[in-house]
């Protein structure tokens, strides 16, 4: 099959599926474009979802299209929501209340003087940021780079040593053997060896990330128990990204062939 | 004067927030207060740098009439209306008091029936590159990797219906699996000759062999004795093996974040300033 | 020499067009939408112990439901999203939704309209939920709600001010939150929630989380992650939990859970998955040895 034979084909396919809607929606089986909006605008998505599974079968101009118009749509939306939900209720209602009050969203009209004078402070620092865009002295963006920069060094120092570093070292200083008055030998084995793999698992992991000593001999044995505790982990986390990834694609289908073709009952 | 003045801004706002922690009274507290807003408000500036520069990208591409330059077009197209749309807040009830989502919001219509369906299938794209990846690049070409390779098989297969319907219908069929597997390990041990570890793999073998055939002539499934199935052992590497290499790798990124912390607030560390040339 | 000879069928099964494993993945999930392929599922510790939580609170407990996800992670986590509000709302708690992202507050809209409106005519707007809606900043919002949420949040999504809406008279920060259940799409999300908020407050966090990020999570559970859901089985779980709880209402009709739904065409796309792992193995140590082979007959 020569790629002009296959590329028949496949414009074959979509005319179909494009065929098929056009004729179902018209028996009233499914919602045609022309009903109402939320119609049309199922239809629009529809063409994006199928725009963009094009790609599966080649670069094309459809799928190129729907990348551009996602790039574009979500970068807005996220500016959007910054600008109402955060900049003008509070800074702007904080900088200039009555304005706000009158002409944009309700806020308090009495203002701490003190948070006027740091919604002052966030405005200037703002307009230091956004400096980046123009096309001299952007260095001057670096003053509330270094307020976030800041911000996230001091508070990650202290969170992350108290959440990832002591809460987890204290679950890993267990008893080592689970007693049992009815099990074998008096002794819950399930739990003997969860205690045993969740401390020495967690050791010999550890001693596989640390390169200060040259693992050979007893440590190279145990850091080799590390590679294996660490494999299962990876092996856990690929056969969770699969699960997660096909329930995408599951959600995607169920749109197409439940909620636009309405093939399939719900 | 370019370098020094983010630098101390780093320190004195990264110790106010270190001290916080510490001592969450006046003036602290109400620094922090300060402070954290500031960052929260500066991360809605971010979201506009990140518009504004994809509009300057992009506007530059077009003027330039550079190749590709029509799909330029597209995204200046879709983020303008988007940005007009919810700027003005178009549609809905009237004036722009109301919620962004009201009813009838054109920017909620667009977010339904545009970026929705963008977004979710573009991640959904991920579904049949991972299934190509399972296919073309998953090799259990060493030891290492094979038990990569069964880890990822066992837990596909706990976390679906199969897993539950093998619960009932197959009662120790992962007893004979382990078996097995101890079976392999230890032929391994025989003929490369480490005869120490083959008599840790015998003694695990022969214990398991005794604790299963104790639970069912003596306990008879009763007691604490519990048969392994798909489930129950997809769980069992869940919340022990896979937990422990979890909890070593956050450990190790702590330590990291501390590091890095440390050396931002106290200077030494200054990629995030770029170059001096801008 | 071996290149001009032609393929074997393990070496041509080795080199197949990719596009032909995209189509078998994609039938593999959308055949079984067809059918109805449901079973009873058995609820892991991790996500009974969430529905325990909720369980055991009083009634008229205060519930914050941070949503911070969107569409790319919706099929996962609205089912979750849902589940936690019909569990929630049958249990009489108040309900006070909040999002760090900012497709948070449309998937809000989501479970309101469909879930809590339709199905719970009860619960008023002000009196026993309020939206409380998105602010950007990720950890910063969740550092500065701890002590007040009306620093940031002075009017709630319909920009009523928060004094004048009842269910939050008696609310100030963070710590006077009952319990905290996150439904977390990546960054800002469950983890920001256990280090910012749970572990400074003391207020117990539970949470639904996509499958990709659930394993970097379970370290934090039991201790400070009450409870932790993974993925779309995690949600079919819970569903499952709640029509076995709450037989009188959700007893015969379980059309509504979607997770349920989409366990079958998850099981068989994860039958072909393994499928493809063995065949691919196979594939690729037959021809390597194969291949082997004949390097040793050249040899000699």
């Amino acid at each position: 099959m020569n790629e002009q034979t296959r590329r028949l084909l496949v414009v074959g396919a979509v005319g179909l599926v494009v065929l098929f809607a056009l004729v179902w929606s018209a028996l009233g089986q499914m919602e045609g474009f022309w009903v109402s909006g939320a119609g049309l605008g199922t239809w629009f998505a529809a063409f994006l979802t199928l725009s963009i599974l094009s790609f599966l079968y080649d670069d094309n101009p459809f799928y190129r299209f729907a990348e551009s118009l996602f790039i574009g749509v979500s970068a807005a939306y996220w500016m959007v929501q910054g600008i109402w939900q955060q900049l003008i209720p509070n800074m702007l209602g904080r900088l200039a209340p009555a304005f706000v009050n009158e002409h944009m969203a309700q806020v308090p009209l009495d203002v701490d003087p003190v948070d006027r004078s740091m919604a002052l402070v966030q405005l200037v620092l703002g307009c230091l940021l956004l400096w980046r865009l123009a096309p001299k002295g952007t260095w001057i963006a670096r003053w509330p780079l270094a307020v976030i920069v800041g911000w996230a060094a001091g508070t990650n120092l202290t969170r992350y040593l108290v959440s990832d570093f002591t809460k987890q070292v204290s679950p890993a200083m267990i008893p080592l053997v689970e007693p049992s008055q009815t099990a074998f030998l008096g002794i819950d084995w399930i739990g003997t060896l969860t205690a045993l793999v969740t401390v020495f698992g967690l050791l010999a992991a550890l001693i596989y990330f640390f390169f200060s000593v040259e693992h050979k001999g007893f440590l190279g044995q145990v850091s080799r128990g590390g590679i294996w505790i660490l494999m299962i982990t990876f092996g856990a986390a690929f056969g969770y990204t699969v699960m997660g990834r096909i329930a995408l694609l599951v959600g995607r289908m169920e749109f197409l062939f439940v909620d636009w073709l309405q093939v399939i009952g719900p | 004067m370019r370098r020094q003045i983010p630098l101390l801004i780093t320190f004195v706002v990264g110790v106010i927030m270190l001290f916080e922690a510490f001592i969450p009274h006046p003036p602290f507290d109400q620094l922090n207060e300060s402070l954290s807003i500031t960052f929260d408000v500066l991360a809605a500036f971010a979201f506009m740098l990140g518009g504004g520069n994809l509009a300057k990208i992009h506007l530059t591409k077009i003027s330039r009439s550079e190749p590709g330059w029509g799909y330029s077009a597209v995204t200046m197209a879709g983020f303008f209306a988007m940005l007009a749309v919810g700027l003005f807040k178009v549609g809905g009830p009237s004036g722009v008091k109301h919620a962004l989502e009201a009813e009838g919001s054109w920017f909620q219509a667009a977010y339904d029936y545009c970026f929705l369906p963008l977004s979710a299938t573009t991640f959904s794209l991920l579904a049949f590159f991972v299934a190509s990846a399972s296919y073309r690049a998953f090799r259990a070409k060493n030891r290492e990797a094979t038990v990569l390779l069964i880890a990822a098989l066992i837990i596909l297969l706990g976390r679906t219906l199969v897993g539950t319907a093998l619960t009932e219908t197959l009662p120790g069929s992962l007893e004979l699996l382990f078996g097995a597997l101890l079976a392999y390990l230890a032929w391994e041990q025989y003929r490369s000759k480490r005869w120490v570890s083959l008599s840790l793999i015998g003694a695990v073998g022969a214990f398991v062999l005794i604790r299963t055939l104790y639970g069912y002539l003596i306990l008879a499934g009763g007691g604490d004795f519990y048969l392994l199935t798909v489930p129950d052992l997809v769980n069992w590497i869940m919340v022990v093996p896979q937990l422990a290499g979890q909890r070593a790798i956050m450990i190790g990124i702590c330590l990291g974040i501390i590091s890095m912390s440390l050396r931002l607030i106290l200077g030494v560390e200054r990629s995030y300033l770029g170059s001096d040339n801008d | 020499m071996a290149e001009t000879e032609t393929p074997s069928m393990m070496e041509r099964l080795q080199a197949i067009d990719r596009r032909w494993i995209f189509l078998f993945i994609m039938l593999a999930v959308v055949i079984p939408l067809a059918f109805d392929l449901t079973i009873d599922e058995v609820a892991t510790p991790e996500v009974q112990a969430i529905y325990d939580r909720i369980e055991e609170l009083p009634p008229g407990s205060n519930v914050l439901l941070p949503f911070d996800y969107g569409p790319e992670s919706e099929p996962e986590l609205q089912p979750m999203a849902d589940s936690y509000v019909r569990h929630l709302c049958r249990r009489k708690q108040k309900l006070f939704f909040m999002c760090l992202w900012a497709t948070g507050q449309a998937q809000t809209l989501k479970t309101v309209d469909h879930v809590l409106e339709q199905e719970f005519s009860d619960y008023s707007y002000g009196r026993d939920y309020v939206m409380l809606g998105f602010r950007p900043g990720g950890q910063g919002v969740i550092q500065v709600v701890v002590s007040d949420f009306r620093t940031l949040y002075q009017s709630d999504v319909e920009g009523t001010p928060i004094d004048e809406i009842p269910i939050m008279q008696n609310v100030k920060g963070l710590k006077d939150m009952d319990l905290i259940l996150n439904i977390s799409g990546g960054f800002p999300g469950l983890k920001e929630w256990i280090q910012f908020g749970g572990d400074r407050t003391g207020v117990p966090v539970a949470g639904g989380v996509t499958a990709v990020q659930a394993p970097l999570l379970y370290p934090y559970y039991p201790g400070q992650l009450s409870g932790i859901m993974g993925g779309l089985k995690a949600a079919a779980e819970y569903e499952s939990l709640l029509i076995q709880g709450y037989s009188e209402a959700y007893g015969t009709d379980t059309e509504r859970f979607a997770a349920i739904r989409r366990m079958g065409p998850q099981t068989l796309a994860h039958l072909v998955i393994i499928l493809f792992l063995v065949v691919g193995n196979i594939a690729y140590f037959a021809s390597r040895g194969s291949s082997r082979e004949q390097r040793k007959s050249l040899e000699k």
